[in-house]
């Protein structure tokens, strides 16, 4: 995997780019407590009314506060916090799954595929954005976690579907093939043919997710439908919009979470793009006549 | 071609109409991330009107390289270092006008594509788009790189069409509802229906049954006779080579090793390459004694070996080999041959290569 | 090729056919037999190389996972030493998986991209328990690498594509080597290998026929490479086998129209003798169908009789030991004795 992430960083400008994005945004994400703390003490950062409204920067507040009474660069750094953290752990738990039933769909075949696909396929095809939106409506108190579990129940498809083909075309490979006139067992030829090759697909179904789950709860909280006890890049999109930024004449405000975002999705796409690129040599341009 | 353009590249004739393209020292390299891969580098060619020539060699010499790169056709992250691919135009009788391919602005080029040079590249069956009509997509390519009239572009489709066998009904299918054989002669029709001066073919038939391939090399050789046209024909089947080409050009690790006619090749071959392919081709009947075929393998183009390039594998190596490299040379009149076991070339007969140069 | 059962046999298939349904837009089923109702038999003692010429598409790689135990027939049985293979119990199945061996077709993919070629010496050494210990083990592979002309430290350590595909294709020789195996069971092993390279890998076989004994099965489309290795040889067209016998029969007196085409057809290494110079069947290429009742090539055959699309031409015996599956030797051949089978 390692080797193979350095021959992606090797193979792509994309691919560097991409890492290159995304772990700044990790490690601000890391360190935010460290930039923040010092600004609000160890108050919660979503709690309103802690300074006045608006208050142009200062040294104290460098990007000033916002119309609840807020730390504005406090707002941002939690928000990137949560909504990286939301992001992660929901792709985490989708492609755990992903794996799981893409991996028995594949092997065992037969009926175990046919039920497996069905309900993939099902999740697949409902809208989920509308669901997503009636599930927030009726659990307003919804915190990180549950968060994610419920952005995760409608990406693991994906990755399942990505997994299973790959499996699929995987188990007719000539070299699992030789593995088992070599005498290998089953779970041997799982587990040191097959998986190995399937890490790039395995990351690329992740980064997927990540994305997938990221949109999902920007839409739901920047249209206002997201737990407002905690802050992420999403709600103050909502909170800019309701503030009238623009009217205002304060359009960075707005600006700032959806550059932010914007940046973190391209970095993310970037990185699959390069992974991608690397491991299909039609979309490289660097290719060498055989 | 706009009158600038044939200022620039204007040349006049070798004195022989009879040429048709003239390669000289062509090196086309592809970057890396190890380096250059040097494919083709140093070829020197000349192709004659009306001749079947075969280019010869095995897997990573450059062949495919080298035919895309005289049709302008490379692409990065390969690019032409140095070198000229002059493609004669006969204007009259005596006279014939020459222009760099790969000089030529790619307006130029692809207009020239077509209408002068037409390209068979491998797996040529694939090319064909599935969803459109067979009709549309030649007439679209006569349309492309012609004047012709509807009435002109489609009857000249019908009559390529029934030139490489094809039914007339085979304009109204699509792709898929055809064989193997069938669509590549579509491409087959295709590339002659503007009635270019040259076709490079690269292994059009890999991948087809030998029944299917007979068929269909021998109506591209009977369609290069009998419209005059000159065929480059690639692949590395020596015995293909035998049954179509008139001239055969040998290539290893990115040079030509011997340029000859076809049949003085496989009666007595001169380079040791040469020598060694032959002697991996198992005939069907005959003796049945073992066979050597060329120990060693291929080099890579990212470094060739120093002097001669065959010199590791070579079963007659000597000192010079591993520090010069030949020279491709006129050894017999119509035979060059790059080895230092022929070191003097010919004297009083045709030209040599280096005189023409 | 389905001598009576003797103790040198050992894999003999017999009647086996491979049918697959293909999917079609309408309710209609429609089947197709990649390996129809095929028989051949695999003896040691004397060790030969047994050709099987096909083009693409005439079943011939079915026919070799269908030997190799990698894919059950549909119908007719795979008997390895006079046993069902589908039956073997687990040492009946480790002998077979030991003394019945393959080579791939393609060099680079045989090997997984994750690991160093050895590694697939390794995987065969340590679960055929070859070797005691590590050093046994290295040992072994080294002289089985040696045997195939190959220099251990060119190889040992290596990635695939460090590689030629002549070198991984005799790497795979080396690894069949380990096991001694009594049939080695060749899929187009040198189609994708350089020309100049063939020649050692096929005299390498050759060798292992006249060292060790090896028989081996040499699936191709190529009719010269048949003829170089000798020994006798079975004509594949779309599933079926039209012609059989020993090679040199085959050449002198080609009998199925199917062969005879092929013999035309074949590029010959002599621009003296052209197509056009050769005499010539009248050659088509119209596409075959299979249906069951006929001959398989009657579409494309130039002497297509009436019974051809009725009947499903029986084996007529040309000579002794040359069979051909051709109508047009009803007249003045007998037809081939089918042994009686044990049901």
């Amino acid at each position: 995997m390692l080797s193979f992430l350095k021959n992606c960083w090797r193979a792509s400008g994309k691919f560097k780019f991409g890492v290159i994005v995304l772990t700044f945004f990790i490690l601000l994400a890391v360190v935010a407590p460290l930039l923040y703390r010092p600004i609000i003490g160890n108050l919660s950062p979503a709690r309103p009314g802690v300074f006045g409204r608006w208050i142009p920067p200062s040294a104290k507040h460098p990007l000033g506060t916002d119309g609840h009474g807020r730390d504005l660069l406090t707002d941002y750094l939690a928000g990137l916090r949560t909504t990286l953290y939301i992001g992660f752990l929901a792709g985490v738990i989708a492609s755990g799954v992903g794996i799981m039933v893409g991996f028995l769909s594949a092997y065992k075949g037969g009926w175990v595929d046919s039920v497996l696909l069905t309900i993939t396929n099902m999740l697949i095809v409902i809208p989920s954005y509308p669901i997503l939106v009636a599930i927030a409506m009726v659990t307003p108190e919804l915190g990180v976690a549950s968060m994610s579990i419920i952005l995760a129940i409608f990406s693991w498809p994906f990755s399942a579907r990505t997994i299973r083909a790959q499996v699929m075309t995987m188990k007719e490979r000539p070299y699992v093939e030789l593995a088992k006139v070599s005498g290998q067992g089953d779970w041997a030829i799982i587990f040191t043919e097959i998986l190995p090759n399937l890490t790039p697909y395995l990351l690329m179904g992740f980064a997927f997710s990540v994305v997938g789950a990221m949109v999902a709860e920007v839409g739901i909280e920047a249209i206002g439908l997201g737990p407002s006890n905690i802050i992420t890049l999403g709600l103050m999109i909502n909170f800019a919009n309701g503030w009238g930024v623009y009217s205002m004449g304060r359009l960075e405000v707005l600006l700032i979470p959806v550059s932010a975002l914007v940046l973190i999705f391209m970095a993310i796409t970037m990185i699959n793009r390069g992974m991608e690129e690397y491991l299909n040599p039609r979309l490289q341009k660097v290719t060498t006549e055989k | 071609m706009s009158a600038q353009a044939m200022t620039q590249t204007k040349r006049q004739g070798t004195g022989d109409v009879q040429t048709l393209m003239e390669i000289k020292d062509l090196r086309i390299w592809y970057r890396t991330t190890r380096g250059n891969a040097k494919a083709v580098d140093g070829v020197d060619l000349i192709i004659q009107r009306n001749e079947v020539f075969g280019l010869a060699g095995e897997s990573g010499c450059g062949k495919t390289t080298l035919a895309r790169g005289i049709l302008g056709l490379t692409k990065l992250p390969g690019y032409v270092e140095s070198g000229e691919a002059i493609y004669y135009r006969r204007i009259s009788d005596s006279t014939s006008v020459g222009s760099d391919l790969l000089t030529m602005p790619a307006r130029e080029i692809r207009q020239m594509r077509w209408r002068h040079i037409a390209y068979i590249p491998q797996g040529a069956m694939n090319v064909l788009s599935p969803v459109t009509r067979i009709e549309k997509q030649i007439l679209d390519a006569i349309y492309e790189h012609s004047d012709m009239s509807k009435e002109a572009a489609r009857a000249r489709m019908f009559e390529c069409l029934e030139m490489v066998g094809l039914e007339p009904t085979v304009a109204r299918m699509y792709p898929h509802e055809l064989s193997g054989g069938m669509k590549q002669r579509v491409t087959i029709a295709a590339a002659v229906s503007l009635k270019p001066g040259l076709i490079i073919a690269d292994e059009p038939t890999t991948a087809l049954d030998v029944n299917v391939q007979q068929v269909i090399l021998q109506e591209l050789k009977d369609i290069a006779k009998s419209m005059e046209l000159t065929l480059i024909y690639v692949t590395h089947d020596m015995a293909v080579h035998a049954e179509m080409a008139d001239r055969m050009g040998i290539m290893y690790s990115g040079v030509m090793v011997e340029v000859s006619p076809v049949i003085e090749t496989f009666k007595e071959p001169l380079h040791p390459y040469t020598q060694g392919l032959l002697s991996s081709i198992p005939a069907i009947g005959g003796d049945r004694s073992r066979m050597m075929g060329i120990p060693g393998n291929a080099p890579s183009p990212l470094d060739w070996p120093s002097g001669c390039r065959f010199h590791p594998r070579c079963p007659k190596v000597m000192e010079i080999c591993r520090e010069q490299h030949p020279p491709l040379l006129e050894v017999t009149p119509g035979r060059l041959v790059a080895c230092h076991l022929y070191p003097t070339p010919i004297s009083g007969a045709a030209p040599t290569f280096e005189e023409l140069k | 090729m389905t001598n009576p059962q003797d103790n040198t046999t050992v894999l003999d298939i017999q009647n086996v056919s491979k049918i697959y349904h293909v999917p079609t837009p309408g309710l209609e089923r429609v089947y197709i037999a990649a390996v129809d109702q095929v028989s051949l038999a695999l003896h040691e003692k004397p060790a030969r190389i047994v050709s099987l010429v096909g083009e693409s598409g005439s079943g011939k790689t079915t026919l070799a996972r269908i030997m190799l135990g990698l894919t059950p027939p549909t119908h007719g049985e795979v008997l390895y030493r006079g046993k069902q293979v589908s039956e073997l119990a687990k040492d009946g199945w480790w002998d077979f998986r030991r003394n019945v061996q393959p080579i791939f077709q393609d060099p680079f993919g045989i090997y997984n991209p994750f690991y160093r070629v050895d590694r697939a010496l390794d995987m065969t050494i340590k679960n055929f328990n070859l070797a005691a210990s590590k050093d046994e083990a290295f040992s072994l592979k080294a002289e089985a690498l040696r045997a195939v002309d190959l220099r251990p430290e060119d190889v040992i350590g290596r990635y695939p594509h460090q590689l030629s595909g002549g070198q991984c294709q005799r790497v795979m020789l080396a690894r069949t080597l380990l096991l001694r195996p009594k049939i080695i069971i060749a899929d187009e092993p040198v189609s994708m290998i350089d020309v100049a390279v063939r020649m050692l890998f096929l005299n390498t076989l050759l060798d292992f026929r006249d060292k060790y004994n090896i028989s081996s099965l040499m699936i191709t489309h190529d009719l010269a490479t048949a003829y170089y290795m000798g020994g006798p040889m079975l004509v594949l067209c779309f599933g079926r086998v039209v012609e059989s016998g020993d090679i040199e029969q085959l050449l002198n007196k080609p009998s199925h129209p199917y062969t005879q085409q092929l013999l035309a057809a074949i590029p010959s290494p002599d621009p003296t003798k052209r197509w056009e110079e050769r005499a010539n069947v009248k050659i088509t290429d119209r596409p075959l169908t299979h249906e069951g009742n006929k001959c398989v090539y009657v579409q494309r055959c130039p002497h297509a009789m009436s019974i051809c699309s009725t009947k499903r031409p029986p084996q007529f015996m040309i000579e002794e030991g040359h069979y051909a599956t051709c109508f047009l030797h009803q007249d003045h051949h007998p037809v081939r004795e089918v042994a009686p089978r044990k049901s």
